[in-house]
């Protein structure tokens, strides 16, 4: 009975809470995108070994962002955070073609992953302010996004460092999310 | 023992599941249609037309329409984001094409963009409901002035041959629409499914 009140009570009223991945391969910028959302200030990060969990409340839900670290060596430990996850932020270093078919790999082997088989996904095309980045067709051709077919997705282009692109990502997300998440 | 069950089941009722592709050039309705689908056809309401903001990627709709399961893909329209549509093409079973009724400029730009689409052989005999929507708009233009537009590339499409010398045939449907209020798409999804029931193609199932 107390368990009907308060989910009705938080229907209401309650902020809905999300818990997100953000994921890519080391120096994609994924501590920089967390802390400009965090805090909207460009900190000076250092490679991420382990995690970084913050909250944000950005339209009335409430995001829980983990942000592992994306080193070769610490990739395998990314599936611990697997399950219950809302939605996935992968980014994507768009000035690093050369990487592009490792970024690729890995987001394959995450994307098998039966905890992830229809989570929402969101490509951050980052690093758009490097001269010589990446567009974003390149970069969803490159990581061959087109192959989902399961799962909603999204690419945008963004710029940590310039703050571009990121809320409209975030749009996205709260759509997604709002309108029912998978 | 489970297995030859589960597959029995799975042939019995996995047969009910259709998956149909909206395309369309930008801005022609495609993600409203899409979240008036899901509040007219599942629990859970859709987004209100003035929160929905221009797809990149692909938004899904999966719906119960009486007995069979419906899913619709929803890609994006802009120019660049239209090179992907045709990775999606052999796995689905119907094309809905939305045009924007009132955007008399780029009338050419989505026709071509239809007869493109039409003339894709992974898409031979699949069938189409077009969509005019915008109806409400006070230029838009009639039904029948869009009839005689697009007629031509569904004309003939049905006429030209494909490599193997047959003829396709497809079903085409014309429907007015007004998404943002809900108006014609009934109408036009009974259509869809009606047509789905008698005859649809059968798709290698992948899983992604």
């Amino acid at each position: 009975m107390g368990n009907l009140f308060s989910s009705v009570f938080f229907k209401l009223f309650g902020n809905k809470d999300v818990r997100i991945l953000i994921l890519g391969l080391d120096s994609a910028g994924k501590t920089t995108i967390l802390y400009k959302l965090q805090c909207g200030e460009v900190l000076t990060t250092i490679p991420t070994i382990g995690f970084n969990v913050e909250s944000i409340t950005y339209k009335n839900i409430r995001f829980f962002l983990w942000d592992l670290g994306g080193q070769s060596a610490i990739r395998p430990y990314w599936r611990c955070y697997y399950p219950n996850t809302n939605a996935i932020i992968y980014v994507v270093d768009s000035s690093d073609p050369d990487r592009l078919g490792i970024a690729n790999e890995e987001l394959v082997a995450m994307l098998s992953e039966e905890e992830l088989r229809t989570t929402p996904l969101l490509v951050f095309a980052n690093k758009q302010d490097l001269p010589g980045a990446l567009t974003d067709a390149q970069v969803s051709e490159g990581l061959k996004l087109s192959s989902l077919k399961n799962r909603q997705w999204a690419i945008c282009k963004t710029s940590a460092i310039n703050g571009v692109g990121i809320y409209e990502g975030l749009d996205w997300l709260v759509n997604v999310i709002s309108s029912g998440g998978s | 023992m489970y297995s030859l069950l589960s597959g029995l089941w799975k042939y019995l009722f996995s047969k009910n599941e259709y998956f149909i592709l909206i395309l369309g050039l930008d801005g022609a309705g495609k993600t409203t249609l899409l979240e008036q689908i899901k509040t007219k056809y599942t629990k859970v309401p859709g987004l209100p037309p003035h929160k929905i903001i221009p797809t990149v990627g692909l938004n899904i709709a999966k719906t119960q329409y009486e007995e069979i399961k419906l899913t619709y893909w929803d890609l994006g329209g802009q120019s660049q984001l239209r090179s992907i549509w045709n990775k999606y093409f052999t796995d689905v079973h119907a094309v809905i094409y939305v045009v924007d009724s009132n955007d008399k400029e780029r009338f050419t730009e989505s026709k071509d963009e239809l007869e493109s689409i039409v003339c894709d052989p992974k898409l031979k005999g699949v069938p189409l409901l077009l969509f005019f929507n915008k109806q409400d708009l006070p230029d838009s233009e009639s039904i029948e002035f869009l009839t005689s537009v697009f007629k031509s590339v569904i004309n003939n499409q049905s006429l030209s041959s494909s490599e193997d010398g047959t003829t396709i045939s497809r079903n085409v449907q014309l429907q007015s629409l007004i998404a943002s209020k809900g108006e014609g798409i009934s109408e036009g999804i009974k259509w869809l499914a009606d047509n789905l029931r008698k005859n649809a193609r059968t798709i290698e199932k992948t899983d992604y």
